[in-house]
């Protein structure tokens, strides 16, 4: 009952009266810019342009500082770009953000440590006045999704730092957005939670069928979870490369050792770093 | 459903039903229960150590006292502090209520206060600009300074000292809550945006909450600082009150009502400051994993 809002209707829709608009194409950004006007100016992107398909898994990667947090906060419509278009489902980021198209994850996951786990992943719902049994059974139906049934009276901090990720990306999926906007949301875990997190969230995101705008510095991260990843170069931020990921999906966690994996890495890091 | 993972501070448990979750809910609170009995162990540790030094000192001076043969009026012994405060008991008491009475009605007006005026500073930066920076030059003319200021234009009596204890319960909360109301988390704020959440929701549902360990840091100081504050004021013009009995046995040199009195006072003060801590624990349970200013 989660899927209420039927995508490919309300793309239909979005398509004809935005007639010049790819009806599949869920994020289009045309030479994005962003300029700070300080003395000397300070370019942080320049010349952005990405189409993004509807269910894509795409990632963003660079040196710190390249900007790529920057591109996302752009996409969400919370930094308004100087030069160039940004369009998501046809419309602009502010209407997007209005309809709830977007769900945020941040590095940190920013839970409110009064409320429960359970009431932590209602807060969004809460805000826009859902019913209460209808918030109710969709949080713990989310809980569910990111394996964290029998937890939801549990107060954050008895949480770990995977688990707490993991409400935040239940509390993003709340109120059943098109697109997941997620800022390094594993690189405060250890590896091995963030290889748990990886998994668990490519299937979330087939049981979703969501799409996700991903930043990483991760490498290997954004292999395993990318059809395409975006490389960035160092500030002012441009995309210097379009990798196509082509592994086969589902992704399973022996892939990473495969050569095909490794030498996507290979390619990767080189890129990254010349 | 696939499979669920849970993984718990130790490592990672992987189930295939809600077992994993059950056992790890089961672990969580067999730590939670070792947590709490190390916790009263250390305690108990953090406060014998305290509890015996002030024994030792108590002994220390009886001894020196009894020794050096000194007078009474001089420096008087804890026993005979003791039998003074248990013989003056009654006007112990007496006294201690129109204290308590203005310290408490200071405090709730200075902190009511407090709290509109850095709501109000949150929301309305213009307002902030133009008061806060009186504010701060205002909190730093010392309370005996104005008091005499005080006394002459409104007088000897009750409102005198309750607006003097609400000064002073007033900048302390002020300057605590207003760092408190500003200090959400960018993002979380972000998320709150996003879904175009009223100001009253931002408030209710995330200012007030971050800022209320803030709050009561504020409230610790300024109940302490009341309680004092009303004592002070007691001394410069009162013919009641603990600070009028601390004055008045001075004149008289009965010395150990003098200290009797004050032993009142700061039982009084450790007693108001308690009941602080205990209502934050109540109202803040989160807050002792934040610890501000604690």
């Amino acid at each position: 009952m989660l899927q209420r809002f039927h995508r490919s209707e309300k793309n239909a829709g979005v398509g004809t009266a935005f007639g010049h608009a790819d009806p599949g194409s869920l994020v289009e950004l045309g030479d994005v810019g962003l300029t700070y006007p300080t003395r000397p100016p300070l370019h942080a992107l320049e010349g952005v342009s990405i189409s993004m398909q509807q269910g894509q898994f795409v990632s963003l990667i660079g040196p710190s500082g390249c900007g790529k947090s920057t591109l996302l906060r752009i996409v969400a419509g919370i930094l308004k770009p100087t030069e160039g278009t940004v369009l998501v489902e046809g419309g602009s980021p502010i209407a997007a953000q209005r309809s709830h198209r977007f769900g945020f994850v941040f590095q940190d996951p920013v839970l409110l440590p009064w409320r429960s786990v359970q009431e932590n992943v209602e807060l969004l719902t809460e805000l826009v006045d859902l019913a209460p049994h209808e918030r109710h059974s969709r949080a713990r139906e989310l809980l569910e999704l990111v394996g964290l049934r029998g937890c939801e009276s549990f107060s954050p901090d008895q949480l770990s730092g995977g688990m707490r990720q993991r409400v935040s990306i239940a509390r993003a999926l709340a109120l059943e957005p098109a697109i997941l906007l997620m800022d390094e949301p594993f690189s405060a875990l250890d590896e091995f939670q963030r290889e748990l997190l990886n998994s668990e969230l490519l299937r979330i995101w087939v049981e979703r069928h969501c799409s996700v705008l991903f930043v990483t510095h991760h490498i290997e991260e954004a292999v395993f979870l990318s059809d395409t990843v975006m490389v960035m170069s160092p500030a002012p931020g441009r995309i210097i490369e379009r990798v196509p990921v082509d592994l086969p999906r589902p992704r399973t966690d022996a892939m990473r050792v495969s050569p095909e994996f490794l030498e996507l890495r290979r390619y990767l890091r080189e890129v990254l770093i010349h | 459903m696939k499979s669920s993972f849970t993984d718990t501070a130790s490592g990672a448990v992987t189930a295939t039903d809600g077992a994993g979750v059950l056992s790890a809910q089961a672990a969580a609170a067999a730590s939670r229960r070792a947590e709490a009995r190390a916790d009263i162990a250390r305690r108990v540790r953090a406060w014998i150590i305290p509890v015996v030094v002030v024994l030792v000192i108590l002994v220390v001076w009886q001894t020196l006292v009894a020794v050096l043969k000194l007078q009474p009026y001089f420096i008087p012994s804890p026993l005979r502090i003791a039998s003074t405060f248990k013989a003056n008991l009654r006007t112990i008491c007496d006294n201690a209520v129109p204290t308590l009475a203005q310290a408490a009605t200071g405090f709730a007006i200075g902190n009511g206060l407090a709290i509109i005026m850095s709501i109000w500073f949150v929301h309305v930066s213009s307002a902030r600009r133009a008061l806060y920076p009186l504010a701060i030059i205002l909190q730093s003319i010392p309370l005996v300074a104005l008091a005499p200021i005080a006394i002459v234009t409104i007088g000897n009596g009750f409102a005198t000292k309750v607006v003097m204890t609400a000064i002073i319960s007033f900048f302390p909360t002020l300057v605590n809550l207003m760092r408190g109301l500003a200090s959400v988390d960018t993002n979380m704020l972000q998320l709150f945006q996003s879904v175009d959440a009223s100001r009253w929701d931002v408030l209710a549902k995330l200012r007030w909450p971050t800022a209320l360990p803030y709050l009561f840091a504020g409230l610790r100081i300024t109940a302490s600082a009341s309680m004092v504050g009303a004592v002070i004021v007691e001394w410069i013009g009162s013919d009641t009150g603990l600070g009028y009995m601390i004055i008045n046995s001075t004149y008289q040199f009965n010395t150990p009502l003098l200290w009797a009195s004050v032993l009142a006072t700061s039982l009084l003060v450790l007693a108001v400051f308690g009941l602080v801590v205990v209502v934050e624990r109540l109202l803040v349970p989160w807050s002792r994993s934040t610890n501000i200013g604690a």
